[in-house]
Order: structure tokens, then C-alpha cells, then sequence
């Protein structure tokens, strides 16, 4: 029987990871057929990791084409190679190393202080809305300077792009309705984000995109790292929080392990990524013709590298499927890997650890409420994007 | 706990520790330079015969937390002859 992998059907998203075991043990690499752009998909470690670290022969600029059906505007150093990508990553890192990010803590605490005010003995909360997503937010917009009115505005916006974005590689017809919906966020978050950093100039506001915008000097590059900074800080963070408890919740034992043992809150927490990353794939380019066994990769093709495919390859991780807290070593690539390794990859595990404490610390039960109902996705499936996850927080 | 660990010359010390699954050392990125999550001390009787940290690194290092003056990042270390004996620590600093 074919081999057929179609992230745009029905029912890609709900049998993700079933979906990705049968590519992985299958074959290396799978052209995906009748695409609008031409696509291949890549699934083992061993081919995914040095893909992903070799930016020479597999580039991340994007073609027009892929920035219209992706969050174009949101595309800048991610979607460029040195020495582009080079000169904005110099321009971000700062803002994202240790020392940084430990000034954040506070910031992080008090958003989940507000946020367990609100949930604790609530009864039923949805976990999405009520707090992990604002908890993600807040501190974004707070680094960002983004007044407390527009926390709302951001994370509707980001939401649409999240339930929709990475999908467009895997058309086959055009999608203007799609299309449209996102290139409208970007329009909205360009207008917002020029303007929004005008006003922090002249308050002399200290925020990290005041300060960027300092050594940026066009507005569509400031517009761009604003949008940015949403794109790839809020949704992912947002979504690993709910998918981290998700996977506790499916695996009671774990969760008294953890709730038993604090100390092992690092390991727990890198096997949430390992586990359910949200970021599914990475997009690259192929600068050359090659081939991986028999299957021919042209120039200008698009490669997706299924990082969440990689991180439960079984020659590299032992019990690969199950979710255990205490794994190690966990080399997982939920981060990327080479030199578009994520920035934000301390703030994220701050966040996670700081939430997770918490909720552990604050709880005597954390319990779904509506049985199989509980969890509701977006069906995005090439990212893990959850619409609602109705849970109970007890004291 | 204390590693000895073989090494060839033009070995960077993170491709030693990666070897050795250190992961403290091993960083995040695979050695390009891009996270500053490989950071280690040299040992200081080692410090002043190991080399300077150059300009990148140190825009790197500048972000960390546990900063000494002997901090390297293990990517940018790279093994030669004078280095055989190498004394470095590695310590949970890179979160």
C-alpha cells in the first residue's frame, strides 16, 4: 500500500503521533504529492538534526510564496540565513540570555499569582483561557511595555495565527480565506507595533522594544521583531504549559512522582517538550539537488523536518512513547537545533518551571472535568494548538 | 564528579563532552554559537595558558548567569597539544 502523509486531512492532528511513527519506521524522507509548493517531509533524528544544524545546504529564507501562507511578518531572522540572520540575532540575544531572564521571574510569578486567585477552587476553569494563556501573555506584553487594554488584542490575534499557521506548505489548492485571516494579523500587528513603540519612545518607556527599536531603523524590521517576539513567545509557551499538564493528568503515576519529589521538576519538565513540543516541524529550503534513499530533492524545495517525529525516534530515546519524568539523558530537539535554536529557550523553561511549581505546590488535585471532553484542539496539526482543556484546580 | 576524558586534537571541549553525554556542557545548540548554554570555568591553573574567549563569546558569555573569569563557552574551545591536560568545571550554571 502508498505511503500517505497529508497534514492538511481531517484527522492529522488527532492521530498525530500514530501518523508520525508509521513515516518515521517507514522511510527517511516522503514527497508529499500534487502541493502547491514543492514539499518533503523528513522524519529520523539522525537526518533531522544535521538538516537543521546545516544552514549552508538547507536554508531558512522563505520564498513570497511561503511568507503569504505562513506569518510572513513574523518571518524576520527566522526566516533568513547569515549574515541577515546573524545581525538580528545579536540585536535579540540580550534579552534572552540567563541573566536576563532571571530578571523576569518576578514578572512571571505575579502573572501566576493572578491567574491562581482566579482558578484555585473555581471549580471548572479552562486551562487555555483562565491560565496559561494569560500567564504567557502577561509577561510578553509586560517585557514589551504593552499596556494591560491590549493584552486581550495580542493573544486573540495570536490565537488565530496559532490554530492556522504552518499549514499552507501542505496545499494542494489555494487557500485565500486562510491566507487572508493571517495576512490581516500581520497588517494589525504591524499597524499596532509601529505605533506602539513610538509611544514608548516618547514616555521613554524602558522595554525591550524600545530599546530594539533603537537599533532598528526601518519600521517593517521593528514591526517584524514586535511580531515576532508574539509569534514565537506566546502560543508555544501557552500551549506547552496545557499539554505539560495534559500528559501529567493521562499519567497519574508520573504526576505523584513529581508531586513527590520536587527535585525532579527539570527532568519533568524537559519531557514535556520531548513529549508534546508545540512546535511539530521546521521549515527549510533545499539549496542543492540531493537525494535521501529514493527520494529526490530539488532545489528551491521545501523540506519540513518533523522535530516531533525526531524526539520520539527510538535510536536515539529509550521507551521512546512513554512520558516519563525522570529521563535522562533527554537530548530533545524541541528547540531546534544549529543556529536558529530558539532565543527564547531559557525564558520558556522559566516559565514552565516557575507554572509548574505552583500548580503542584498549590494543589491537592488537578483534575479533568468533562471526561473525553475535557480537551478541545484546534486541529492545527502541524503545531499543537489547544482551543480549550476544561480542568478543576483543588487547594 | 570528576570526568578524564580522551579527546583528539581540533576536538572542541562541547564534542568532548557530547562524547561523554556531560550534558551541563553540551549546550543546546550543537555548537554554533547561538545559546551560551555550553558555559564552563577553566580550571585555574589552566587559565592562563588556555587562550582568550574571543569577541562572540564573550557577547555570549556577557548573558550568563555565573559569570567568572576564566568562563569559556565549550564550543568555542578547541583542542590543540598545549591544551593536553585541560582542567575544566562544569557546573549546573547553564539554566
Amino acid at each position: 500500500m502508498a505511503l500517505e502523509f497529508d497534514p492538511t486531512s481531517a484527522t492529522f492532528d488527532r492521530d498525530f503521533y500514530s501518523n508520525i511513527k508509521a513515516m518515521r519506521e517507514q522511510c527517511r524522507a516522503y514527497r508529499h504529492e500534487g502541493t502547491l509548493i514543492p514539499a518533503v517531509s523528513v522524519f529520523r533524528h539522525a537526518d533531522v538534526v544535521p538538516m537543521l544544524q546545516d544552514w549552508e545546504n538547507w536554508s531558512s529564507g522563505r520564498s513570497e510564496i511561503m511568507k503569504k501562507r505562513g506569518f510572513g511578518i513574523a518571518s524576520i531572522m527566522v526566516g533568513d540565513d547569515p549574515p541577515d540572520h546573524t545581525r538580528y540575532r545579536k540585536l535579540m540575544a540580550p534579552f534572552f540570555m540567563p541573566v536576563s531572564v532571571n530578571s523576569f521571574d518576578e514578572i512571571i510569578s505575579r502573572e501566576i499569582d493572578v491567574a491562581m486567585e482566579k482558578c484555585l477552587n473555581a471549580g471548572e476553569i479552562d486551562l487555555v483561557e483562565d491560565f496559561a494563556g494569560p500567564i504567557v501573555n502577561g509577561l510578553i506584553c509586560k517585557i514589551c511595555g504593552i499596556p494591560d487594554e491590549d493584552r486581550e488584542f495580542i493573544r486573540s490575534k495570536a490565537m488565530l495565527v496559532a490554530a492556522h499557521y504552518g499549514k499552507g506548505l501542505f496545499w494542494k489548492e489555494p487557500n485565500p480565506e486562510i491566507e487572508e485571516v493571517i495576512a490581516k494579523v500581520g497588517w494589525e500587528f504591524g499597524f499596532y507595533f509601529i505605533q506602539h513603540v513610538e509611544v514608548l519612545k516618547k514616555s521613554k518607556t524602558p522595554s525591550i522594544l524600545s530599546t530594539l527599536s533603537e537599533q532598528l531603523t526601518e519600521p517593517r524590521e521593528i514591526a517584524a521583531i514586535c511580531a515576532l517576539m508574539i509569534a514565537a513567545g506566546l502560543e508555544t509557551t501557552t500551549n506547552m504549559i496545557v499539554h505539560g499538564m495534559q500528559e501529567l493528568i493521562r499519567h497519574p503515576v508520573q504526576m505523584a512522582k513529581l508531586r513527590g519529589d520536587g527535585g525532579l521538576m527539570n527532568s519533568a519538565i524537559e519531557e514535556m517538550f520531548r513529549y508534546r513540543g508545540t512546535l511539530r516541524r521546521h521549515e527549510r529550503v533545499a539549496v542543492h539537488d540531493s537525494k535521501i534513499d529514493d527520494v529526490e530533492i530539488a532545489a528551491g524545495d521545501s523540506v519540513i523536518l518533523w522535530n516531533a517525529s525526531a524526539n520520539r525516534d527510538p535510536a536515539v530515546f529509550d521507551r521512546a512513547e512513554e512520558f516519563l519524568i525522570d529521563r535522562a539523558p533527554n537530548r530533545h530537539i524541541a528547540f531546534g537545533s544549529g543556529i536558529h535554536t530558539c532565543l527564547g529557550i531559557i525564558m520558556a523553561r522559566a516559565e514552565m518551571r516557575l507554572t509548574f511549581q505552583r500548580l503542584l505546590d498549590g494543589t491537592s488535585s488537578i483534575a479533568e472535568t468533562r471526561g473525553a471532553d475535557s480537551y478541545e484542539s484546534y486541529g492545527n496539526g502541524v503545531m499543537d494548538v489547544a482551543k480549550r482543556y476544561s480542568v478543576s484546580l483543588v487547594g | 564528579m570528576r570526568h578524564c576524558l580522551p579527546a583528539d586534537i581540533g576536538d572542541t571541549i562541547r564534542d568532548v563532552a557530547e562524547g561523554a553525554r556531560i550534558v551541563g556542557a553540551m549546550g543546546e545548540c550543537g555548537g554554533f554559537l547561538a545559546c551560551g548554554t555550553c558555559h564552563i570555568i577553566v580550571d585555574d591553573s589552566w587559565a592562563t595558558r588556555s587562550g582568550a574567549a574571543n569577541d562572540d563569546e564573550v557577547f555570549m558569555l556577557n548573558g550568563a548567569v555565573g559569570r567568572h573569569e576564566n568562563s569559556r563557552l565549550a564550543c568555542q574551545m578547541t583542542l590543540d597539544e598545549t591544551l593536553d591536560g585541560l582542567i575544566v568545571h562544569v557546573s549546573n550554571i547553564n539554566g
